[in-house]
């Protein structure tokens, strides 16, 4: 919903208007509305949140096996730049929560290691639209849009590098 | 939808415009699988024309023509620049949609996202490489 529909939804029925006569003495002011909330810093966050596990999940793909790992930097090094386009803290940060894939937990095969990787860009893909869709900022939207489009990309040369 | 919507689908339909002219040329510089490739390329767009035509008329505005014939950016006399030409053409589509991610809401919005998404699919298929914010120049 856009800001301005929901300050509409908020206003309501037959609501009294913002503005009261001053003209009677004694009359009471409705309440102000408050401002629709800002739904980005949230959008931006979570976004963040998913980029760093996807980077988690490459790292440990590349210790895991190491033959894959020439092919994997370039692909993670984008989700990197992701990661600072969105203005998150880098890996680096002490504030960087525990990674979500460990190397134990990569599959053993490298092809069902491989498929997991376009598995979790695919549905990352598919979050970067709703979010940008959710989006207020028109350069949030754009942004998280280019990011799915690079991991819809990602997930096509993991598979075609099979 | 506001007049920046339609401007932008307006843009995203010229840049579609002009992908469908670029395929068509490169086509004939390949062969076998990536033939079948540019021509499935050469499909999707021609879909995506006629969704964003008929989004402009639901707007009851007159959708963008086609030029007669567009200027190549280089001459195209063999596979390698039919891919090129082929890398090219998609990054002009994906920046209009960009644009149209930003100018839209709703579902224009996600229209142009995914559209995006297959946009930036064809582009690391034909480069064999991926870029970090397709359709986003300046990053």
């Amino acid at each position: 919903m856009s800001r301005r529909t929901l300050l509409a939804a908020g206003l309501g029925l037959g609501a009294t208007p913002l503005v009261a006569s001053c003209t009677r003495e004694g009359a009471e002011e409705p309440p102000a509305q408050p401002p629709a909330p800002d739904p980005d810093p949230p959008v931006r966050e979570r976004a963040a949140a998913s980029v760093q596990a996807l980077i988690f999940a490459y790292d440990a793909t590349a210790s895991r096996h190491p033959d894959l790992a020439k092919e994997l930097a370039s692909l993670r090094e984008e989700h990197a730049a992701h990661l600072a386009a969105l203005g998150a803290p880098s890996t680096a940060s002490p504030s960087t929560p525990a990674p979500t894939t460990t190397p134990a937990a990569v599959p053993r095969d490298p092809r069902r290691a491989r498929a997991a990787l376009v598995a979790a860009e695919t549905r990352a893909a598919a979050d970067r639209v709703r979010a940008a869709v959710a989006a207020a900022s028109p350069d949030l939207a754009r942004l998280l849009a280019a990011m799915g489009a690079c991991e819809a990309a990602h997930a096509t040369l993991l598979r075609e590098g099979a | 939808m506001s007049r920046a919507e339609i401007t932008a689908l307006q843009a995203a339909l010229a840049a579609e415009h002009a992908a469908i002219y670029g395929y068509g040329v490169l086509g004939a510089r390949l062969t076998g699988r990536e033939q079948q490739r540019a021509r499935a390329a050469y499909d999707a767009h021609r879909a995506r024309r006629d969704e964003l035509a008929a989004l402009v008329r639901d707007r009851r505005e007159d959708p963008a023509a086609a030029a007669p014939a567009y200027e190549l950016p280089f001459p195209v006399a063999d596979r390698s620049a039919a891919r090129r030409l082929a890398v090219r053409l998609e990054e002009g589509v994906a920046a209009a949609y960009a644009d149209l991610v930003a100018a839209g809401a709703g579902h224009i919005r996600e229209l142009a996202a995914l559209a995006l998404q297959e946009v930036a699919v064809r582009a690391a298929t034909w480069r064999g490489s991926s870029v970090p914010f397709p359709g986003i120049t300046e990053r």
